[in-house]
């Protein structure tokens, strides 16, 4: 059941990305809502369950923004694995935290995606594009990242129990 | 290689794994099974970017109508105030038109009566008296020109004659008055009668007096002048004939004579100078001035 509410979580915030991008398509403004689901699944819910449903998320995120199927799991697959091994070092439940996770993991995210475009796309104007994308996605990594960490954990309803000193999930230190 | 809390060595393993294929399935769109799961993928999509692309659709319509409200407010005030001045103009374009009508058909009156010498004039004051029916005409530097008891005329008909002259001012005794009697004759049946002002308050009329009593006059029969008078032109429109009115003591009936021109709403007229001596459609020689 909890994987499925997981499931839920990340379809609607999938839809509202994609909705938020055809409202204003081609708008640098628009927040990558999966973007920091997948950061939020790497440091609350780092399991392999979750990285099968980040999997079928970014499946239907690539179908959904039609651009080839792999180039979603590529990027936040690989952002879920580093938030999962960061989020024992930084205290992401701390706003500060949160702040640092959401404007780095964007900013890693333009790596990564320049890293797949360098590999499979090499006619792209890709020096353009990244500095065209660099300032906006700092800054709502930065602004947005931190609200919508607050409000998934308000929804998953995880947020009691977690150690606020080490930011660290009670459960997540049981299980080790 | 540290494991991250929760982060088992299975679950970066698989994660390895996945993510892969997902950079080959990326990296090489082109090969057959990246090429079947693509086409697979974005089939399974197509109507769920299309229900979504329709609602922002519908949001962003929705978006653009409120903003468009918020200027309406002052796009408003902007066309109450151009529908304002709008309407000056149109009053001014109505009697621009009203007096070009009035002007065309004074013109068009000059040219089919080629046997008067006419002189153009415009009403400048009319007689606040309800019974004494009189009009003033500014005869500017024709003035010269004008003599008491020179008739005037309208496109529609007899008007009155000049009374009282200045250097550039006459006054025109008007059909009505009670002091004007013209000669006249009805049009069909050419039986003469005088037609004298009524001095109405209320109307401009004349009585048609001294028609006999045998003659029957037919309301709506038009009444000309004579010319026997030496002060009227022959065949000038005074009015039409109306109800009929007699005493039985009199031996005589009367009847009503709606004048022709519009007495109450004459802005411009002309002053008959004298005849041309042609016809009035101005092809043939009929005499000297009068």
């Amino acid at each position: 059941m909890k994987i499925i509410k997981v499931f839920m979580i990340g379809a609607c915030l999938l839809g509202m990305d994609v909705f938020l991008h055809e409202l204003a398509p081609g708008n640098l403004w628009c927040p990558p809502l999966l973007l920091f689901f997948a950061v939020w699944l790497g440091t609350r819910q780092p399991s392999l369950a979750c990285l099968l449903v980040l999997w079928m998320l970014t499946i239907l995120e690539d179908g959904l923004s039609s651009t080839p199927v792999g180039t979603g799991l590529a990027r936040l697959g690989t952002l879920y694995l580093l938030s999962g091994m960061v989020a024992q070092k930084l205290s992401v439940q701390r706003t500060f935290g949160a702040v640092v996770l959401g404007a780095s993991t964007c900013v890693l995210d333009l790596i990564c995606w320049a890293i797949l475009a360098r590999l499979g796309f090499p006619d792209m104007a890709l020096n353009e594009k990244l500095s065209t994308l660099m300032l906006p996605r700092l800054v709502l990594g930065a602004t947005c990242a931190p609200v919508v960490f607050w409000v998934l954990d308000r929804i998953n309803g995880r947020s009691a129990s977690v150690d606020r000193v080490s930011g660290l999930r009670l459960d997540a230190s049981k299980s080790r | 290689m540290p494991v991250a809390v929760g982060l088992s060595r299975r679950t970066l393993v698989i994660g390895f794994c996945l993510i892969t294929g997902s950079i080959c399935s990326a990296v090489f769109p082109s090969a057959a099974i990246t090429d079947a799961i693509n086409r697979s993928v974005w089939s399974l999509c197509v109507p769920i970017q299309s229900f979504i692309g329709s609602q922002a659709a519908f949001v962003n319509r929705a978006w653009h109508d409120v903003a468009r409200l918020s200027s309406v407010n002052a796009e408003n005030e902007r066309l109450k105030h151009q529908v304002e001045q709008l309407s000056v103009l149109q009053v001014r374009v109505d009697r621009l038109k009203r007096e070009n009508r009035r002007l065309t058909q004074l013109l068009e009156f000059g040219e089919t009566r080629k046997d008067l010498r006419l002189l153009a004039a415009d009403v400048r004051r009319r007689s606040n008296s309800p019974y004494f029916r009189t009009i003033g005409l500014d005869i500017g530097a024709s003035g010269s020109a004008v003599e008491v008891g020179m008739p005037v005329i309208s496109s529609h008909g007899l008007v009155g004659q000049i009374r009282r002259l200045t250097a550039d001012y006459a006054e025109v005794l008007l059909v009505t008055d009670p002091r004007t009697a013209v000669d006249v004759v009805l049009e069909k049946s050419r039986v003469r009668g005088i037609a004298v002002g009524s001095g109405d308050p209320r109307e401009h009329l004349m009585t048609l007096k001294y028609i006999d009593r045998s003659t029957i006059v037919v309301e709506g029969e038009r009444v000309l002048t004579t010319g026997d008078d030496g002060r009227f032109p022959a065949d000038l429109l005074v009015g039409v004939a109306q109800s009929k009115t007699s005493s039985k003591s009199s031996p005589f009936q009367g009847a009503g004579v709606r004048p022709s021109a519009s007495l109450d709403d004459l802005r411009a007229v002309y002053i008959v100078l004298g005849t041309t001596g042609l016809s009035p459609d101005g092809g043939q020689f009929v005499g000297g001035d009068r």
